[in-house]
């Protein structure tokens, strides 16, 4: 009882008193956009589904996989190099998610799929994305051994593995979604080499150079994030997609204010 | 969902929230202390999955060496290497990572093979700047031609010429500058959004 307390006493003075207004600042923002998206997916949930703009990744994804998807197709997923316990976990997750969507596709249409790890905590999430992705579509004696693999947990090692994988097991499609260095040129243009339709998606800056080059789509920063709400279109995806619109508008508003007003010699500290 | 599926919910979020309050409110005892456990348990059941890890990998190469598929030798030669440098890690007294094999495996194999590897990136540079220039869209066009100005105003004939390292320099700094962190701003706020859909619990990854 009395850690319980301590507990909500801690809150109470550490989250008022004890912080300085940076700290408070940010706690604040986070709570309205909390609220903010809660209100958004209610009101989308009632059915006022926001428009999308076409994005050329899904078109492609869904001619590659879709009712129209060639003899003797096989995907790839690669989630790239990182985890769900590092910094760029979020990356990771968005990949997963979209990955569940396109394993059901496949699965349904009878494409194989050979889904990439390049890091051990992704393993298990996409085994378990996998498995229920071939369930659902009452498919699960198409899910093989080594339809998820992981290969490798550094990112040089990660690539070659999966450059093995365009090279030799004639893989059609190759969707890349999560967290990339400069490693991904070894793969991506190792599928370009092969004519191999490639989907990319990657939040790094100094990769998308790369990316534009050797991809037919490219799924750029927050884009990546927006494209489970494209394929799923759950109301909580839609809500977060005219959140982070939202988000924007106010991040760009904000910073031309604030250049006009260094500009015009006002000191904000 | 029925209250026991709530369950799991509930604890991802309780779990969430106090780690970011540790952030936030940072120097009370009590959310710490619990923010600190929470991640040391975290990494604890991230390096048992690396058992989830090499049962994968045994799985997948033994399934590729029995059956005889394309490749097959590579696999017996990855799963022989894995298990010297396995056992030779865990036996007693042999010095763990500092183990004489070990050591010899990761200096003059791995190390070299990976440099390998990755140097082959210089040609792929090329190749991929020569495709680009196939696509001959406005942006491949754009991206080889501020490519080639900055690659032109690092070389040191450059000097000599009157524009192009400024020209160069101002690439870097302004166009360049600004689009990466127009990306970066991108990926932040996707980032906080996709965090907060977890934390709030409409997203439940660790359930599906």
């Amino acid at each position: 009882m009395d850690a319980i307390s301590g507990f909500f006493l801690d809150v109470l003075y550490y989250s008022y008193i004890k912080p300085h207004a940076a700290q408070r600042l940010g706690l604040a923002l986070l709570l309205v956009l909390a609220v903010l998206l809660i209100y958004l997916t209610r009101r989308t949930a009632r059915g006022s589904q926001p428009k999308l703009r076409e994005l050329s990744a899904v078109v492609g994804l869904e001619a590659s996989l879709g009712e129209g998807a060639p003899v003797g197709a096989k995907l790839h997923l690669g989630t790239g190099r990182a985890g769900l316990a590092d910094s760029h976990a979020v990356e990771t997750l968005v990949g997963i998610q979209a990955f569940g969507h396109l394993i059901k596709q496949a699965a349904a249409v009878g494409v194989p799929v050979i889904a990439t790890a390049g890091d051990i905590t992704t393993l298990p999430a996409l085994e378990n994305t996998a498995l229920s992705g071939f369930e659902d579509t009452g498919n699960a004696a198409l899910l093989r051994v080594d339809t998820t693999r992981f290969v490798a947990q550094d990112p040089v090692a990660y690539a070659a593995g999966v450059m093995r994988i365009l090279n030799s097991e004639e893989v059609t499609t190759n969707v890349m979604l999560g967290s990339f260095g400069d490693e991904y040129l070894l793969m991506g243009e190792t599928a370009a080499q092969r004519g191999i339709d490639q989907v990319v998606g990657s939040a790094n800056p100094f990769v998308l150079p790369f990316a534009y080059a050797t991809s037919k789509a490219l799924l750029i920063g927050e884009e990546m994030f927006a494209l489970a709400a494209y394929l799923q279109r759950r109301p909580t995806q839609l809500a977060g997609v005219v959140a982070q619109d939202w988000l924007r508008l106010i991040a760009v508003v904000a910073t031309v204010l604030l250049a006009l007003a260094a500009s015009l010699g006002f000191v904000i500290t | 969902m029925s209250h026991l599926g709530k369950v799991p919910v509930a604890l991802a979020t309780a779990g969430g929230v106090i780690v970011l309050l540790d952030y936030f409110v940072g120097g009370s005892y009590v959310i710490s202390g619990l923010s600190n456990s929470f991640l040391v348990w975290a990494a604890i059941i991230a390096a048992f999955a690396m058992i989830l890890g090499i049962a994968n990998v045994v799985a997948v190469h033994y399934q590729r060496i029995v059956k005889t598929e394309n490749g097959w030798p590579y696999s017996v030669a990855l799963l022989v290497t894995m298990a010297t440098v396995v056992l030779f890690g865990i036996l007693p007294g042999g010095g763990g990572l500092n183990n004489v094999v070990v050591d010899w495996i990761f200096d003059y194999v791995y190390l070299p093979l990976s440099a390998t590897i990755f140097s082959l990136l210089a040609f792929f540079v090329a190749t991929a700047a020569f495709r680009a220039l196939r696509i001959r869209t406005p942006g491949s066009w754009a991206m080889i031609a501020t490519g080639a100005i900055v690659l032109l105003g690092q070389i040191p004939l450059a000097l000599t010429l009157p524009v192009l390292p400024d020209l160069s320099q101002w690439i870097l700094d302004v166009p360049a500058m600004a689009g990466v962190r127009g990306i970066l701003i991108g990926v932040g706020l996707g980032t906080i959004t996709m965090g907060l859909r977890v934390l709030l619990g409409y997203e439940r990854p660790y359930l599906e």
